[in-house]
């Protein structure tokens, strides 16, 4: 035969190769066999893991705040500010109402998407939280924090409107739907990035909600049994957020000092992007404003005034 | 003599990554393996386009060619609210979604569709939840963008993909099974006790007497009016048996402002809501409410003539009991004379649904059967219009594979080549090893 003439280490290398190509061959059915037996979901399952785990891990160029976190979280500091509506207050129109008009009736119910202070045009229920990126390291909150960290925080059904009606917690709190009414209601809270969630609430009763998630909006509480019963809930990760009150005036203590972004928003105005703060006009992208918070000191915002535009 | 045998094992390693390469690409994206039934291809995307896109839409976005005109409107699948429940999570499980594909919804334009293979519909059921899926990453993901403004770095891509999945994750959680207690007795305390709950909690949108309300401000997830139930008249969407009543009573209908009860309630309470709610309508109304009428087993007939089946359709040919003609109700196009009645539903697609059952719709379903029952059909009436649906149908059918992209090897393919070419892979392989252990022998 024409191939004994060759060289043997041709011979055996020849070999090899053909052994190795039918191992690769046996180790591929193998394979076959065990994907087929899985199924197509399998597959794809596992692809998906592939990607979900590749995305866990951020990428280190992608944290410069919390490079610069680290380097200033030397100390504590506090911000506050106050919100002031600039114009002539809105009047807060009293509500319809429509359904157990003998016991909501009973109590003067008006309009809440707006409300503003006759005496120092202070805008209350105007949302302020911290901004963070995923990439980025949210904060340790500060000890003062830990108390409340599993805080049983409530949202009363209370004279047939939400009490309080800008309701902000942590997700590691639990929300404490309550009714203090003598009439049933019922609380429908429809949030973008937890499941949404619609129960009955009879009277005098209450029940716990928990979120899984931080929004990045506060998501809209209603009661379809009381259409005009309208409120909000935001939950947060971190504890550093506030509502401001009646005065307009809003505080946020104990935050690592360094630069820190926060979201603005309001419900009739959404984000808050055209502000002046302190007679000086600012544009406020996306609702978002960056603030150096210094150690051991108050940052004082002054008197941020937004115009009656932004709530048209 | 060995090296065309050695030469064999190169040729099956083509060929297996050939075969491997096919059975990846191919591979069954919809299967029904997980209900342990046998891994099957079944074109899923095919199934929906033909039997369901037409009211939820393409991308299941519920806005199909005829979704305008209906109302209830078809569910828009990526936003979060199906309707019928029966887990804690308040998101259907598959098993929710093959109950309404097998019963349709009563009281909507949703059909039964008990008449479709079960792998069928299985496959149905995997494909909704998976636009579901979609569409719901589609909607978030506008938001997102929204968000984050024009320049996007990749970074924010990352985040932006990272929060997708996570959101996603979270809305098309099911949680588990609503867990339901067997029934108590009802007892004239059980039923005293649910008329109290109700008098607290129901009549405020049900009404004093269970016929329902309606409030300007009520819409479903998808943002379309839509009012309460009326619980007298027996007609329910998730079925009238105790059971389904008390998923409805427990979780709720998402998407629509129907509050669940099972945080304010104890089972035994939601029982006795169940059955006194139940106590407002009359039997014989729920039975009829929720009868789906399913197909006998079509008796074969005899071979019938489209063209007899033609004029009985249109008229030109009489029924020999003197029933009225298909025309006389129904518009037909596909059909040799275009055009008919507006009483019926459109039969243009109905015989690629139903198939040679249709013949038996007119003696057994509503409301045909006051007219036909009386006026029957002859054997050979029937097969002669199952003849001349079939025809027609077969018409529509051709335009539609015409639209279509022309598949490679069709999806009943994908079992028999996969496995002859795995079979051919293997022959090839041992032909190679032979011939490389021969020539060991050799040396």
């Amino acid at each position: 035969m024409h191939l004994l003439l060759r060289t043997p280490e041709k011979e055996i290398s020849e070999m090899r190769k053909q052994r190795l190509a039918a191992l690769i061959l046996l180790a591929l059915v193998a394979c076959i066999g065990c994907g087929g037996g899985s199924g197509s979901s399998g597959g794809s399952s596992a692809s998906s893991t592939a990607r979900s785990s590749a995305k866990a891990v951020p990428a280190a160029e992608s944290q410069p705040a919390a490079a610069e976190v680290a380097e200033v979280q030397e100390g504590w500091g506090h911000l506050k500010g106050k919100f002031v509506y600039d114009g002539s207050p809105p009047t807060q129109a009293p509500l319809t109402i429509t359904q157990d008009q003998a016991f909501c009736s009973k109590h003067e119910v008006v309009d809440e998407s707006i409300v503003v202070n006759e005496e120092n045009g202070g805008l209350t229920h105007v949302a302020v939280y911290l901004y963070v990126r995923r990439g980025d390291n949210a904060p340790q909150p500060h000890e003062s924090y830990a108390e409340t960290a599993d805080a049983r925080i409530e949202l009363d059904n209370d004279k047939c409107r939400f009490e309080p009606h800008m309701c902000l917690l942590r997700t590691s709190q639990t929300l404490v739907i309550k009714n203090s009414d003598t009439v049933g209601h019922n609380t429908n809270i429809a949030p973008a990035s937890n499941a949404s969630f619609n129960q009955t609430i009879p009277a005098g009763s209450e029940f716990d909600h928990d979120f899984t998630a931080a929004e990045r909006r506060p998501a809209p509480v209603a009661c379809n049994i009381h259409p005009w019963m309208k409120g909000w809930v935001l939950p947060q990760e971190t504890p550093y957020f506030a509502v401001s009150g009646k005065d307009g005036e809003f505080e946020i203590n104990n935050l690592p000092s360094g630069k820190w972004t926060f979201q603005v928003w309001h419900e009739k105005a959404g984000n808050i992007d055209e502000v002046s703060v302190d007679g000086k006009a600012a544009k406020w992208s996306k609702g978002r404003v960056e603030i150096t918070v210094n150690a051991d000191a108050v940052t004082d915002l002054g008197e941020i005034k937004l115009g009656p535009s932004l709530f048209q | 003599m060995t090296r065309p045998l050695a030469f064999a094992g190169w040729i099956g390693l083509a060929t297996l990554l050939l075969v491997v390469l096919y059975v990846v690409i191919e591979r069954p994206v919809y299967s029904v393996g997980a209900q342990g039934l046998p891994l099957y291809r079944v074109d899923a995307q095919r199934l929906y386009l033909r039997h369901c896109s037409i009211c939820h839409g393409e991308s299941g976005r519920g806005d199909g060619r005829v979704a305008p005109n209906l109302n209830p409107r078809p569910r828009d699948f990526g936003v979060r609210g199906f309707r019928l429940v029966s887990t804690e999570g308040g998101y259907p499980s598959k098993e929710d979604i093959l109950k309404v594909l097998q019963r349709g919804m009563p009281e909507t334009n949703m059909p039964a569709w008990g008449h479709l293979p079960e792998r069928e519909r299985g496959a149905l059921a995997d494909y909704v939840l998976e636009l579901a899926r979609q569409g719901l990453r589609k909607s978030k993901h506008l938001v997102l963008l929204e968000e984050f403004g024009d320049d996007l770095t990749p970074e924010d891509e990352e985040e932006i993909d990272a929060e997708l999945d996570t959101v996603v994750e979270t809305l098309t959680r099911s949680g588990d099974p609503i867990n339901v207690p067997p029934p108590p007795p009802v007892t004239d305390e059980h039923m005293a006790r649910g008329k109290d709950i109700y008098v607290k909690i129901c009549v405020k949108c049900h009404g004093d007497d269970g016929t329902g309300r309606d409030d300007p401000t009520w819409r479903s997830a998808e943002g379309f009016p839509i009012v309460s139930g009326n619980l007298r008249r027996g007609v329910f969407k998730g079925g009238a048996d105790g059971e389904s009543f008390f998923h409805r009573v427990a979780a709720g209908m998402p998407g629509t402002p129907m509050p669940g009860n099972s945080q304010a309630m104890t089972g035994d309470e939601m029982w006795s809501v169940v059955h006194y709610t139940l106590s407002l309508s009359k039997e014989e109304n729920r039975e009829r409410g929720s009868k789906v009428w399913t197909p006998p087993k079509a008796e074969r007939l005899p071979q019938g003539d489209a063209e007899a089946g033609q004029q009985l359709i249109s008229g030109a040919g009489r029924f020999s009991n003197g029933a009225p003609s298909c025309r006389g109700c129904h518009s037909i196009s596909g059909q040799r004379d275009p055009g008919g009645g507006a009483w019926g539903p459109d039969l243009t697609n109905a015989y690629r649904k139903f198939g040679d059952v249709m013949a038996y719709w007119p003696e057994n379903v509503d409301p045909m059967k006051s007219i036909y029952s009386a006026k029957p059909l002859t054997p050979n009436e029937k097969a002669h219009l199952s003849a001349a649906f079939k025809q027609g149908w077969k018409q529509v059918e051709k335009d539609w594979d015409a639209d279509q992209p022309a598949p490679v090897l069709t999806a009943a393919a994908y079992l028999p080549v996969s496995g002859v070419g795995l079979l051919v892979a293997i022959g090839f392989t041992i032909i190679g090893s032979i011939a490389g252990m021969k020539r060991m022998e050799e040396l």
